[in-house]
């Protein structure tokens, strides 16, 4: 078994240098069939690699311990969905998801752009490219970190997985972050064709940016899932900590998020050529950055000077990418001007530029001060540590400024705003937060930072309802069409608009989920004896002592509760294989306005008469995060969703008397 | 000519009209530049040994820290109203330094001789009041080999 993984990634390895030699040679001297055999070794690459984390998944799926690997993340005991989770939970196994689900995306890109076009000339860069990043991963995993390890007497049992993960948050967060991270290798790749091709038109803007709005949602969804699970599992009362590990995962979606907008204005009016081709270079960077700061634990201590051993090939790779990306930049910059000016600072275009300074102005302040402890302790010997509030006052206003653009951006005309038509578009959205806001200081929201968040919030809303409501009138007035079927109409047919507006909408549900947990957060501690009350809020906590089960592996502890008359059970966890290292289960109430929070922080005594120790929080509005998530996710299907073919239909009539041809 | 001339003068970047947009974008760049330096002076906390942290002597007290030791064997105590726990940190170098702490969140993995990170003032007498606490995890050394237990 372990052979077999073993020999399937070293045959990568030399297929995907084949496949590059293969590519990029058959397209300068024109070789139709050098280029084919190099877009067959990338299928056999996918093939490769496919059979490998194939082979890895058996071998947990059958507990073959003799694999170092499996035994170090698996054990008997755990449940069959927990055991192929395994697979991606260590080092060596989530590099080779990584590179499995890249090799899977680039078939799927070499699939979808089989057809004869203007793109085609890009495809062996791309290729390329991507048998580039897959070979350097496939060099790691062969010869470095290998998932394939042998021991040299098969243990009869595992160790298991560390207790933190038994959650369902295991079973779908890393996969959706590891290939949120892998997925800008895609409209990279086709960037750098299209800088080694000298195609700098429009071919590769679009497949950039389509491609580059899957990596975008992908690595967004990955981002709320880890929010989502640091939240019921680690007991702080909290999401997001701003921890490194949380940071490189963000920073290239934010610089994600800067690209898809500004491949936009590329689109329609061939501005900012070059600075798009540094962004999505600068995304594809962050992601690399932050595959390898996860996966090897660099930036988790201060102290941790110690790389991996995986540390200096990254490093590497990452120098090569940023030598040989700006290499080709410099060399076909003289041919990437622009088409068209900036008219005005009241224009879309100059909304887009603004959204782009502040995504970038957030991504460099997230950035410096996750590597800022590093940089003072290398310099000056100065052991410093930087935290969430720094990133709080930095992140907040810029984020704010993003929000308000959020609103204004879409409603400006291309080119150049008239006042009347600023007028006529801003009027109602804000005296609609105005309006709003009143409303919310009468129900007793008064704190400034949340009056400015709620409101900038309102506004947005305000702008986007306008939006829908404005579009389905016309098509109305324009089709007679019902209200309904109107609208539903003008987003089919401006599927792109309509679903960044749902994707806006769902932004605005998450920041506004963040202003309400953060400013409106209530907790309190009590250590109660079976029958007494703590009250926090509208919820009166009763104490019922504990409840100890022993299960297979895990003995759980369940602090028995009451709240309001309902049952609610807070728990600890000690797994067997880790008796140092209890896992804490959240006991969550979630309202649509605010989850009721409690954590089992400690117990003296045994059964129904042992005292609890509660940690209880009250967190509004947490839910809306998790709801903007989905949202999120529907907006994009939404602007992605193929737009219908005219359907090709075989019709056979006959000619007409005296056409040609046809005699009788 | 000359207005070929003109016409590449204004499709240059750096032509004059193009002068509100470097504004534009200067004052964001100066902005997330204050932010940052504003953001770094106030929220930095100097991380500590316990060694380095008594090294200090009097200087100490009163300022926001980060202090790092190894929990001495047999000092974790728990408030008898369960709210709170008192125990003592140390490095190999030092005196052990005592510690209480009143917040809700204990971390699951406090034990003898772990890694422990502190973050609050050190006072007048002595005592590092902490506002949060940290535990390292005991990381299980990924390069360990399976025991003899293991195989049956």
């Amino acid at each position: 078994m372990a052979a077999l993984g073993q020999i399937c990634i070293v045959g990568a390895f030399a297929l995907a240098l084949y496949a590059i030699v293969s590519s990029v040679v058959g397209v300068r001297v024109r070789s139709g069939e050098l280029v084919a055999s190099g877009q067959n070794a990338a299928w056999a690459v996918t093939g490769l690699i496919t059979a490998a984390a194939v082979t890895l998944l058996v071998a947990f799926a059958v507990h073959d311990f003799s694999l170092r690997y499996v035994w170090d993340h698996s054990s008997r005991a755990m449940p069959m969905d927990l055991i192929l989770a395994a697979f991606y939970s260590g080092q060596q196994g989530s590099l080779l998801y990584w590179a499995w689900t890249l090799s899977i995306f680039s078939a799927v890109v070499l699939w979808q752009q089989r057809r004869p076009g203007p793109h085609r000339v890009l495809m062996p860069y791309v290729i390329a490219v991507v048998m580039a990043v897959l070979g350097f991963m496939a060099l790691l995993l062969g010869f470095v970190a290998s998932p394939f390890e042998a021991l040299p007497r098969p243990p009869a049992d595992g160790v298991g997985l560390n207790p933190l993960l038994y959650d369902e948050g295991m079973r779908i967060h890393p996969p959706m972050l590891l290939a949120g991270l892998m997925s800008w290798t895609i409209p990279f790749a086709f960037a750098i064709a299209a800088l080694a091709a000298g195609r700098l038109g429009n071919e590769w803007v679009a497949l950039s940016r389509r491609y580059g709005m899957v990596a975008w949602v992908i690595l967004g969804l990955g981002n709320v899932l880890g929010a989502w699970w640091a939240y019921h599992v680690l007991g702080w009362g909290g999401y997001w900590g701003w921890d490194p590990v949380e940071n490189v995962a963000l920073m290239p979606w934010l610089v994600g998020t800067a690209f898809i907008h500004s491949i936009q204005m590329q689109e329609r009016r061939g501005m900012l050529k070059a600075w798009n081709l540094i962004l999505i270079m600068v995304a594809f960077f962050l992601s690399i950055f932050g595959t390898f700061v996860v996966r090897s634990g660099i930036l988790a201590s201060v102290h941790a000077f110690a790389l991996s051993a995986i540390g200096p090939y990254f490093l590497t790779f990452l120098t090569l990418a940023i030598v040989g990306s700006l290499a080709l930049f410099f060399w076909r910059l003289p041919h990437l001007r622009s088409d068209n000016q900036l008219d005005s600072l009241l224009s879309r275009e100059a909304s887009f530029l603004i959204n782009n300074l502040l995504f970038l102005g957030v991504t460099f302040a997230i950035f410096w001060g996750t590597i800022y402890p590093l940089v003072a302790e290398a310099l000056a010997d100065q052991k410093v540590s930087v935290g969430p509030p720094y990133f709080k006052q930095v992140a907040g206003p810029l984020l704010g400024g993003v929000i308000l653009l959020m609103g204004i951006g879409p409603l400006m005309p291309w080119r150049r705003a008239s006042r009347d038509h600023l007028m006529n578009s801003f009027m109602l959205p804000v005296t609609g937060a105005v309006v709003g806001l009143a409303v919310l200081a009468v129900l007793g929201v008064r704190d400034p930072f949340a009056v400015l968040g709620f409101g900038l919030c309102l506004f947005v809303l305000g702008t986007v309802l306008q939006e829908f409501i404005r579009g389905a009138l016309a098509r109305h007035r324009a089709t007679g069409e019902n209200y309904v079927l109107a609208l539903g109409s003008l987003i089919r047919r401006n599927k792109r608009r309509y679903g960044g507006y749902i994707v806006h909408v769902a932004m605005l549900l998450i920041g506004a989920g963040a202003v309400g947990s953060q400013v409106y957060q209530q907790q309190t501690q009590a250590t109660l004896a079976p029958g007494q009350s703590v009250t926090l809020g509208a919820y009166t906590i009763t104490a019922h002592g504990i409840a100890n089960n022993q299960l297979p592996g895990v003995n759980v502890t369940d602090g028995v509760l009451s709240v309001n008359g309902q049952d609610l059970r807070p728990q600890k966890q000690v797994f067997d294989n880790f008796p140092q290292q209890p896992s804490t289960k959240v006991g969550l109430r979630s309202t649509p306005f605010e989850d009721l929070y409690v954590v089992l922080a400690g117990w003296d005594g045994d059964g129904p008469n042992a005292k609890v120790s509660l940690a209880v929080f009250i967190n509004p509005l947490v839910s809306w995060i998790w709801a903007g998530g989905v949202l999120l996710l529907l907006g994009t299907l939404v602007t992605m969703w193929p737009a219908a073919v005219p359907a090709r239909e075989r019709v056979t009539a006959p000619l007409p008397r005296g056409a040609v041809g046809v005699t009788s | 000519m000359a207005l070929a001339a003109q016409h590449d003068s204004t499709r240059s970047l750096f032509a004059s009209r193009n002068l509100k947009f470097f504004v534009a974008g200067g004052v964001i760049a100066l902005a997330v530049a204050y932010l940052v330096t504003m953001g770094l002076q106030g929220t930095t906390v100097y991380f500590l040994t316990v060694s380095e942290l008594q090294a200090k002597g009097p200087a100490a007290q009163n300022q926001l820290y980060r202090v790092s030791g190894n929990l001495v064997p047999g000092s974790l105590i728990k408030d008898s109203s369960g709210l709170g726990i008192h125990f003592q940190i140390a490095d190999t170098a030092s005196n052990p330094l005592p510690v209480v702490y009143r917040g809700g969140q204990v971390p699951d993995v406090m034990g003898d001789n772990i890694e422990i990170v502190a973050e609050g003032k050190l006072d007048t007498q002595g005592t590092f009041t902490a506002t949060n606490v940290l535990a390292k995890c005991p990381s299980r050394l990924e390069d360990a080999a399976p025991e003899e237990r293991d195989y049956q």
